[in-house]
């Protein structure tokens, strides 16, 4: 009685498992984005993970021609990561300058007696925006290290899975960093702005 | 035996014995060392010469070794505290030179450090508006070779 009542609840657990993947994959790709693979994941577990969001059903003639011309492409691939590397860390650090000269306005404000509830806000919003970059830089570096591992002779499906989640985390980059900078333009250079010119005014009631 | 017995033994004077006059200094036998010689004596090579100024000289050398690497030592020592007390000394000086600005704190902001603020945010962003950075066709096939 007692193992059959722990083989249902092994049973349970495991369909509520699958069942959380599948979720998590479907909001995945009902976003147009990769899920972000679980932390410590082994090459394999991700390589399922890529199969599965992508769902390639390769012909044999594209599977043919992948099989033929994977190997130029991870040597490119593999010529691309430091240029990828450097492009995200120069974004970093400069989003980090940006957030630095934020938090220390807000402190100078702060001592003029404003009122920077706002403003603080659109710093915690930025900083969200840019952990995102960051994560979705981790997730891309991964997949392209993914895409130099894999013997893509033997598997040209999960190749181009691969491929198409690097291309994927690419655009969401380039999505979020434009993101990031016309945050900082329209909704935070506004703002300091506004603060500015209260600054201005109350300084002419001080002369006048 | 008869007491009127002129060889009786009590009928003889007594006869102290002779005191044994023993000497001041150790003794130190050549052949049995007693057991503080045991402990003080050098080895037996000189114990057999039986010479003492030449068994007081391999001390005499120790002790004068001793001392001066005693000597050696407390200069060190000095040498040492000395050093340390001058760096110590030229230390002082560099920690009470603070930097202004870590002293001031934070000044209130004004209309002019306002707009420096907003100036530096323009110059940050506008390093980040370079188009090479994320090119739209980096990971297309015909851009790794695939065709």
């Amino acid at each position: 009685m007692k193992n059959l009542l722990s083989l249902r609840a092994s049973v349970l657990l495991l369909a509520l498992t699958l069942l959380f993947a599948a979720a998590h994959v479907a909001t995945a790709l009902a976003l147009g984005t990769p899920a972000d693979p679980p932390g410590g994941s082994t090459f394999d577990q991700r390589l399922a993970q890529r199969k599965a969001e992508q769902q390639e059903q390769l012909d044999d003639k594209t599977a043919k021609h992948v099989q033929s011309v994977c190997a130029t492409e991870q040597s490119a691939v593999r010529q691309m990561q430091p240029k990828a590397t450097s492009v995200a860390n120069n974004r970093t650090a400069t989003y980090q300058k940006i957030d630095g000269i934020l938090l220390i306005s807000i402190g100078q404000l702060k001592l003029t007696s404003q009122d920077t509830f706002k403003l603080e806000q659109n710093r915690a919003a930025l900083v969200q925006k840019i952990t995102a970059f960051q994560d979705t830089f981790a997730n891309y570096q991964q997949t392209l290290g993914d895409i130099l591992v894999i013997n893509c002779q033997a598997d040209p499906t999960g190749f181009q899975a691969l491929l198409d989640t690097a291309r994927a985390y690419y655009t969401q980059l380039s999505t979020e960093s434009g993101d990031i900078a016309s945050y900082v333009k329209n909704t935070i250079q506004p703002a300091m702005q506004d603060f500015a010119n209260r600054l201005q005014l109350k300084s002419d009631d001080g002369n006048s | 035996m008869n007491p009127q017995d002129p060889n009786y033994p009590s009928s003889q004077p007594y006869q102290q014995p002779e005191p044994q006059v023993q000497p001041a200094g150790p003794v130190i036998s050549p052949t049995v060392p007693g057991p503080e010689s045991a402990v003080v004596s050098p080895p037996q090579a000189a114990v057999v010469g039986s010479d003492d100024k030449k068994a007081s000289g391999p001390n005499r050398k120790l002790i004068i070794a001793i001392a001066g690497g005693a000597v050696l030592l407390l200069a060190i020592v000095v040498v040492v505290v000395l050093s340390l007390s001058s760096q110590s000394g030229q230390k002082k000086p560099q920690e009470t030179t603070k930097d202004t600005s870590q002293s001031s704190g934070p000044t209130p902001a004004t209309y002019l450090t306002q707009q420096q603020d907003i100036d530096s945010i323009n110059q940050n962003l506008s390093s980040l508006s370079d188009p090479n950075d994320f090119p739209p066709d980096a990971l297309s096939d015909t851009a790794l070779g695939g065709n």
